[in-house]
């Protein structure tokens, strides 16, 4: 059964699966072009120097809300057509504890977006090793934490709110996400972060929940 | 479900968390004006502390009796501020207080510093440049690699992002030979290329001992200040001043603020007659001249100034400027008795912390609870009780979860 549902789910994410897979590799390939430019035009002290004593990023600026992006994406296409004519109650019904069936469907995503992720993350390593010094490279793996939970805490955030069957509450729901979304990205020196990871991977778990609050919503025919 | 409610509390909290940060920081917005201090020096042509107020054109400087005077006297009484604009004017007295002056001499012994508790507070990559500090060519030039220094001492080249062994082996026995145990606290240096001239780094190492360590003919240059029998050291501040008097601010666990005089060799931390502060909490601003020294430590009640005798550091003179507080400061304390921030002045590091303003706000909270009370059909004790205990933050997410609010 959870192998029929994972089906079900890849179904219906592949295509934005394959796309978030197309952006994360276009996106790693303009980093690599970008870093071998700053090397090539400005020179390696000047970029390594610029990194230590500017705090020079070592990603593109837009690079940040891209896991974030992925996550509300998947999210929504995998969950608008289930409440599409409300035929989540068809796959609620499968026979499976209800809980499961969310938990299977989550899972999923997760998965899938922490796959894409971890995978960016290793070659992003891997390339920019050859750059920069392993404490560069773990002061941007720092400064990256924030926004790959705002990747997961965003899929399941858009989960929760998808599956909502009110709309008021769906529109009291994305309120408090999107402000609960801003915590992932003070503007803030590189490593700033690192006392409030636990709190922000904290704030993952606990919105792990949320999606089967809407789900016994669902259920319960709240109107 | 088995855990609905359990769910719908945290979604509850998880409102009230983002609320109890996010309304006072719309509310600050709103209400919030920096203090407002004048600018306090020591005027040696009154022998007394002044202060100035620049937006005043006409009378810009008092004197703490009371009396002003104007841009004219203004600049006459305190020449170590403005003697270029007494040498535009010609003005510019060849001796004050008996010591004959050049504006040379005047700039070589203007020092001005400020301790702020996040530039202690601030996350570190471990990695550091080391000038060469006895350049061939005229000016300080960026090296072609990095050190880092926490565990052990490596120089890595920035072309081929690979150690350099030699130079590594060549400073590492040398800190060896200087009794340097690894591994190191901090390491604190100034690499800005556009200072006068090069000090290196001052680095505390596991046994709490100072070392001076800079590169001089591409040889190391390792010395222990010996700093830590006198001063149980916190932090260090580097600063290469122009007559090269000290090598910067060193400041103790109590709280002491010293500087490293540098005497024919050696390392003397010799000590501002001025009383401790709070490393975490107090900011520290000195603006010295030929003749007196500025010392402003800044507190969350007011400031506090000392006038100390450039030569010895004994302190001359004090003033203190009680803050005024701003509209924030009456809001805050009658709407929040407690609030949440994620970021502080204090430190460069980002995390939940609770400032506590009194207990008026819980007045106000409960009266929001007796209103919220109206509100809701269902658990209305729980919501009471919620809203008393988190105020605005809490009533919005009550009202915000369809499992309190009335249906």
């Amino acid at each position: 059964m959870y192998k029929a549902l994972f089906y079900k789910e890849w179904t219906k994410t592949k295509r934005i699966t394959s796309l978030l897979a197309f952006v994360f590799l276009a996106s790693l390939i303009y980093t690599f072009i970008n870093t071998g430019q700053l090397f090539r035009v400005s020179g390696a002290v000047e970029v390594w120097s610029a990194v230590l004593l500017k705090d020079m990023p070592l990603l593109p600026n837009w690079i940040d809300k891209l896991p974030l992006l992925a996550g509300l994406l998947l999210g929504f296409s995998q969950f608008v057509p289930e409440m599409t004519d409300k035929r989540l109650k068809l796959t609620l019904h499968l026979p499976l504890p209800e809980t499961r069936i969310v938990a299977t469907m989550l899972v999923y995503g997760l998965l899938v977006l922490f796959s894409l992720l971890f995978f960016s993350s290793l070659i992003l390593v891997v390339y920019l090793s050859s750059y920069y010094p392993q404490e560069i490279i773990a002061m941007m793996l720092w400064s990256a934490a924030p926004w790959f939970l705002a990747g997961l805490t965003g899929y399941l955030f858009a989960a929760w709110i998808c599956i909502e069957p009110v709309w008021k509450q769906r529109v009291f729901n994305a309120l408090i996400g999107v402000t609960a979304m801003l915590l992932f990205f003070f503007s803030a020196r590189s490593g700033a972060y690192v006392f409030f990871l636990p709190w922000l991977v904290l704030l993952v778990f606990i919105s792990f929940g949320f999606p089967f609050y809407s789900a016994s919503r669902f259920k319960d025919g709240a109107q | 479900m088995k855990y609905k409610n359990i769910i719908s509390l945290f979604i509850l909290l998880l409102i009230t968390v983002v609320g109890l940060w996010g309304i006072p920081v719309l509310v600050k917005k709103a209400t919030y004006s920096p203090d407002d201090y004048p600018f306090v020096y020591f005027s040696s042509g009154l022998k007394k502390i002044a202060l100035i107020d620049y937006k005043n054109k006409e009378f810009p400087m008092s004197d703490i009796d009371g009396n002003k005077y104007n841009t004219a006297a203004f600049d006459t009484l305190m020449p170590f501020l403005n003697f270029r604009q007494l040498m535009s004017d010609g003005r510019l007295p060849e001796k004050i207080e008996g010591i004959e002056i050049t504006p040379q001499l005047l700039r070589s012994k203007s020092v001005v510093y400020k301790y702020m508790p996040k530039y202690v507070d601030v996350p570190v990559t471990g990695l550091y440049i080391l000038f060469e500090s006895m350049p061939k060519r005229v000016g300080l030039k960026m090296p072609d690699d990095v050190f880092r220094m926490k565990d052990k001492i490596e120089f890595i080249d920035a072309k081929t992002n690979q150690v350099n062994q030699e130079k590594s082996d060549r400073f590492a026995k040398e800190l060896q030979k200087r009794g340097y145990t690894f591994p190191t606290q901090w390491a604190i240096g100034n690499p800005n290329p556009r200072k006068p001239y090069d000090e290196g780094y001052f680095c505390l190492d596991a046994k709490g001992e100072l070392f001076h360590i800079k590169m001089v003919n591409g040889r190391p240059f390792i010395r222990n200040t010996e700093a830590s029998k006198t001063v149980d050291i916190a932090s260090f501040a580097i600063q290469e001043v122009s007559d090269k008097r000290y090598y910067g601010y060193l400041f103790s666990k109590q709280g002491e603020t010293y500087i490293l005089e540098s005497t024919d060799g050696k390392y003397t931390p010799v000590k501002l007659d001025i009383p401790a502060f709070d490393l975490k909490k107090d900011q520290l601003m000195i603006m010295g001249n030929l003749l007196y020294w500025t010392v402003q430590i800044a507190k969350e009640e007011g400031r506090d100034y000392y006038i100390l005798n450039s030569d010895d550091l004994k302190s001359i003179d004090h003033h203190h400027i009680d803050r005024t507080g701003s509209k924030w400061d009456t809001v805050s304390k009658w709407l929040f008795p407690y609030f949440l921030t994620f970021d502080s002045p204090d430190s460069e590091f980002l995390y939940p912390r609770i400032h506590f303003t009194g207990f008026y706000g819980f007045a106000a909270h409960a009266l929001l609870a007796a209103i919220g009370v109206a509100l809701f059909n269902r658990r209305r004790l729980f919501s009471a009780v919620f809203i008393l205990i988190f105020g605005v933050a809490g009533l919005i997410g009550l009202l915000l979860q369809p499992n309190y609010r009335k249906q």
